[in-house]
């Protein structure tokens, strides 16, 4: 976990001071890439308290499919409220673009099966990637994705996997991010694998 | 201070040594990692065109100022003499026509023949289609260069401003999927244009080489229409690999020791980011050891 503590010190010592779109104003560096383990254990942060329950009912939620925070607020997750219209909509956001990204003949593509299929019967493939950054949609969603995509790797039985973050609110964001890799990692079986998030 | 291309040769000889040894797409089969980071400080003036090979550097600049066209034709490639497209574009030809045509005289077709060009020179919707008109479900096309310029010009603390070829809709038409995938930009309150370029697969001997040039002559485009200076350029390879016949000429570059980087300016101020030519880059100071040779896998 060092690693994250290592960047947070990062920030605060080399990073610029600057206005942002919130108003709040943040201290930033450019370009990062934390590497785990997973044979070591879940990076789960452990030098504050994580809300567990949230990260995994988030992360099921993106894989239904779903945009809207019904199930969230079912479950007791707050996380997207803010973002949310008086429906509880909020646009073409992860699920829709993992589970249903829109072509131009009006069909959909379900990237999540898609890799998951490769990853099985093509596992030396470079292309394992599922996106959310669709430009042609990214003006209805209610925040464009943060979390931009993420890339699968298998060598030798593992799967790794590396995540690509174009913003990172280091603080409260990064440390939701780890539960992506855990997953697939189980619905293909017993292996170890490695996650390696990037940062923009 | 070690010099900066020890980034790129120690990642090589990482691969060289560690690299997962599988059978790829190609059927030539790869040394491979995943996940690896490099960073170069381009606000001395100076660019990371490597110096342990030489680089065609104009090649790189060329096929990149193509890109921004929107281009996705060959053909306009050969009429700049860049010829590194030609090989996926005659792979299908053979393959499809059984004509066992050579490399010049496909190229001289394509050149000389209109309806043969458009017919076996196109690659689909590649990096330049999707970069300058990204089609929506709606119909409607996308101009995702355009739109970077002017949030560079407008809002330079936007965490917004990336761009990429990897449109899932598209992808089947391509005659390769982007490898150079996302391009995000970042402005300090100095003025200084940071760049992240995220490859998802590496050909590490030919292809990153040439990448790392294209890259950087963007920003510095960039960083010239938004009066900026340019900064970090970093790098994120996905799957990087060496192929396995290209092995000993990667432990040829890594027995050499690197020369000082070349600087790389824009002479010209263009009126425009679609304004560029070849000739307004200067390249000075680039005294590279002699080129290796190595096959392209297709």
């Amino acid at each position: 976990m060092r690693v994250y503590l290592d960047l947070l010190e990062r920030i605060l010592e080399e990073g610029i001071d600057r206005g942002d779109r919130t108003g709040t104003g943040t201290r930033a560096v450019f370009g990062h890439q934390m590497r785990f383990d997973l044979a070591d254990g879940f990076p789960l942060l452990t030098t504050k308290k994580l809300h567990l329950k949230s990260i995994v009912h988030e992360l099921l939620w993106f894989l239904s499919g779903s945009t809207n925070i019904a199930y969230l607020k079912e479950n007791g997750v707050s996380i997207w409220d803010e973002w949310a219209d008086e429906h509880g909509q909020l646009g073409p956001v992860y699920g829709h673009q993992w589970r249903n990204w829109p072509t131009p003949d009006g069909g959909h593509i379900d990237q999540i099966g898609r890799v998951l299929a490769d990853i099985k019967s093509n596992p030396e493939s470079r292309r394992h990637i599922v996106s959310a950054w669709n430009v042609a949609e990214i003006q209805n969603m209610a925040l464009p994705p943060c979390h931009v995509l993420f890339q699968f790797h298998v060598a030798d039985g593992k799967l790794s996997c590396m995540l690509t973050q174009r913003s990172a609110d280091t603080f409260l964001g990064v440390p939701f991010f780890s539960g992506i890799a855990k997953w697939i990692d189980e619905l293909l079986g017993p292996h170890s694998f490695r996650s390696s998030p990037v940062l923009g | 201070m070690r010099h900066p291309e020890y980034q790129y040769l120690d990642l090589m000889e990482q691969v060289l040594e560690r690299g997962d040894e599988r059978i790829d797409r190609t059927g030539v089969g790869t040394r491979s990692i995943f996940g690896a980071m490099v960073r170069f400080d381009l606000s001395d003036g100076t660019v990371p065109i490597l110096t342990t090979k030489r680089v065609y550097w104009k090649t790189a600049v060329k096929e990149m100022l193509w890109f921004l066209t929107g281009g996705t034709n060959i053909r306009e490639l050969l009429q700049d003499n860049v010829r590194i497209w030609t090989d996926w574009p005659l792979a299908s030809y053979r393959k499809e026509t059984g004509e066992d045509i050579p490399q010049e005289e496909f190229e001289r077709r394509i050149l000389e023949d209109d309806a043969f060009a458009k017919r076996w020179g196109e690659l689909g919707p590649v990096y330049g289609k999707q970069w300058r008109r990204w089609l929506g479900p709606d119909g409607h096309e996308h101009d995702q260069i355009a739109e970077l310029v002017r949030t560079l010009r407008e809002n330079p603390t936007s965490r917004r401003m990336l761009f990429h070829g990897w449109n899932v809709a598209e992808l089947g038409e391509m005659a390769l999927p982007p490898c150079h995938m996302v391009y995000q930009y970042h402005v300090t309150s100095d003025g200084k244009l940071n760049c992240l370029l995220l490859q998802r697969s590496v050909d590490l001997f030919i292809g990153a080489a040439f990448n790392y040039t294209g890259a950087v002559a963007l920003q510095l485009m960039l960083a010239q229409q938004a009066n900026l200076t340019p900064g970090a350029f970093v790098w994120v390879g996905g799957d990087v690999h060496l192929y396995l016949n290209h092995l000993d000429q990667a432990r040829e570059q890594l027995s050499r020791d690197p020369r000082p980087f070349p600087t790389m300016k824009i002479v010209r101020q263009a009126a425009s980011i679609d304004d560029y030519r070849i000739e307004d880059f200067e390249v000075q100071g680039y005294s590279p050891h002699d080129a290796i040779k190595a096959d392209i896998a297709v």
